[in-house]
């Protein structure tokens, strides 16, 4: 048997909708109590972060203070640690900004060929190769205030005598084996002769007197203290600086003398 | 009013309160809640801070027997005034250990004719030179010996130790010719080489003194309101060698 609806169709409630009495909105006023509330939890979340936030900030602040008094306190040392950091990078700059000239002499006295003599050695640091530096005397400023700054060049001046029959080019050429030379350079070279046995430049008769100029590379720049723990010379340019303990030969027997006394170079 | 209607109104009034509480009261609190946070973590990197402040700090507290020595020890190699007799005294001592002959010794560069020595300062806050010349008479060996010997007054050595024996020396020329040219004292004698050394000494800047204050129990306190720089790296270990 089929069921019949006896109720009219425009007093039936549509299928699956809302309840029709309120037209659905009691439920939105529901669904508003619910966000109001959902608001308000966030908001009473949020100021409760925020209270404990600002305690700990407060708490960190003081804390920090109580540690920067604590540091204060000790400024007195910290700038005494400092003053003898720069005490010992300024010191150390001009120690390592010196030119060796012991080693110097000893690689001169082992260089030179024999038969050769010397008669005067000038050495000098001079300034910069800029064009205005001197040969004499060293360029002011610099690191600290080293009377060698980086840079400078120094320079050795040498007169002397050279056995004739390729003395004279075996002393150029052997010249050059000295650490850290740049150029050797020949002023003059003179065969001496005459009857006499010396000659004015106190040169056997023979021989030739000549007047070298040895340049250097220029001074390099120190290392900074921090890099100086490094031990030196692997890999330091050819330039003498710091004498290792021990690590320069002792000069050979070398004097400098007139050709008159029969003395050799070495 | 249709129950549509109604719906619609409550839906937008509901949606307008939510948008409003959220504007008025919820966001407000949540931009607090950001502002606190920020100040957190200022604080907190501030406290980080003053951590590293006061360890250096206790760093350089226990450090600062070790650099009292070292400042002390450097102070022979470049002392706050010239301290031309001590130099002295370490020339004639450096010379007759190596028997090279001290002829004279004289103030300035050899150019200038003063005996009394001046400093010249070389760069703003840089030390002071002090040059000075001197001649003298020995050997070749013998003066290579020297030159060894005034280079190792203050050394820098492989293993990071500045060895300080006596007052750092520059050469800034050198000049060797046999005794017999230069009509000198050693005339006549064998091998004997006159020579003439141009160096210079060095002095603290002017204004400065070797320790600032400090004495062995501590430094002088700074005066109020200066800070400090923080420092580290310390590398060489000082010795001064009497």
């Amino acid at each position: 048997m089929k069921a019949v609806n006896l109720i009219p169709p425009s007093q039936r409630q549509p299928s699956g909708g809302l309840p029709n009495r309120s037209g659905g909105v009691a439920y939105v006023v529901l669904g508003g109590v619910a966000c109001i509330g959902g608001l308000a939890a966030l908001y009473g979340l949020a100021e409760r972060e925020v209270a404990s936030k600002e305690g700990e900030a407060v708490k960190l602040e003081a804390q920090a203070r109580a540690l920067q008094a604590r540091a204060s306190g000790l400024a007195a040392y910290k700038a005494f640690i400092a003053l003898r950091q720069q005490r010992e990078t300024e010191i150390l700059s001009l120690i390592n900004s010196r030119f060796n000239w012991a080693h110097l002499l000893a690689e001169l006295s082992a260089d030179l060929p024999r038969g050769a003599t010397v008669t005067n050695v000038s050495g000098t640091i001079g300034g910069p190769s800029n064009g205005s530096g001197s040969s004499g005397g060293a360029p002011k400023g610099g690191a600290v205030g080293s009377s060698t700054p980086p840079g400078s060049l120094p320079s050795l001046a040498l007169s002397g005598c050279a056995p004739s029959g390729g003395g004279l080019p075996k002393v150029l050429s052997r010249l050059r084996l000295i650490e850290g030379v740049r150029t050797v350079e020949l002023k003059s070279g003179t065969k001496t002769g005459g009857t006499s046995s010396t000659s004015t430049a106190g040169c056997a008769s023979g021989e030739y007197s000549f007047s070298i100029t040895v340049s250097f590379s220029p001074m390099p720049t120190p290392p900074t203290a921090a890099k100086a723990v490094v031990v030196p010379g692997a890999g330091a340019p050819r330039q003498p600086t710091a004498l290792p303990k021990g690590g320069v030969a002792k000069p050979h027997n070398v004097s400098l003398t007139r050709k008159g006394g029969k003395e050799g170079s070495r | 009013m249709s129950a549509r209607d109604r719906l619609v109104v409550a839906l937008v009034l509901l949606v307008l309160v939510v948008v409003v509480g959220w504007i008025e009261f919820v966001s407000p609190e949540r931009s607090k809640v950001s502002t606190a946070k920020q100040k957190v973590a200022a604080a907190q990197a501030a406290v980080s801070q003053a951590q590293g402040e006061l360890a250096q700090a206790e760093s350089a507290e226990a450090r600062y027997s070790e650099a009292y020595a070292a400042v002390i020890a450097l102070g022979k190699a470049v002392p706050a005034s010239q301290e031309v007799p001590a130099l002295l005294y370490e020339l004639e001592a450096a010379f007759e250990h190596h028997r090279v002959n001290l002829v004279s010794i004289s103030a300035g560069n050899g150019t200038s004719s003063t005996t009394t020595p001046a400093t010249s300062a070389a760069r703003e806050g840089g030390f002071q030179q002090l040059p000075f010349t001197f001649n003298f008479e020995g050997t070749y060996t013998d003066l290579y010996h020297l030159l060894q010997r005034l280079q190792e007054f203050a050394v820098f050595e492989p293993n990071g130790t500045v060895v300080v024996k006596g007052r750092l020396l520059t050469i800034d020329s050198l000049n060797l010719v046999p005794a017999a040219q230069s009509g000198a004292a050693g005339k006549g004698k064998r091998g004997v080489l006159s020579g003439t050394i141009t160096a210079t000494a060095y002095v603290l800047p002017t204004g400065q003194t070797l320790t600032e204050g400090a004495t062995p129990a501590g430094p002088r306190p700074l005066p109020a309101g200066s800070g400090s720089s923080g420092v580290s790296g310390l590398p060489a270990t000082i010795k001064g060698l009497p």
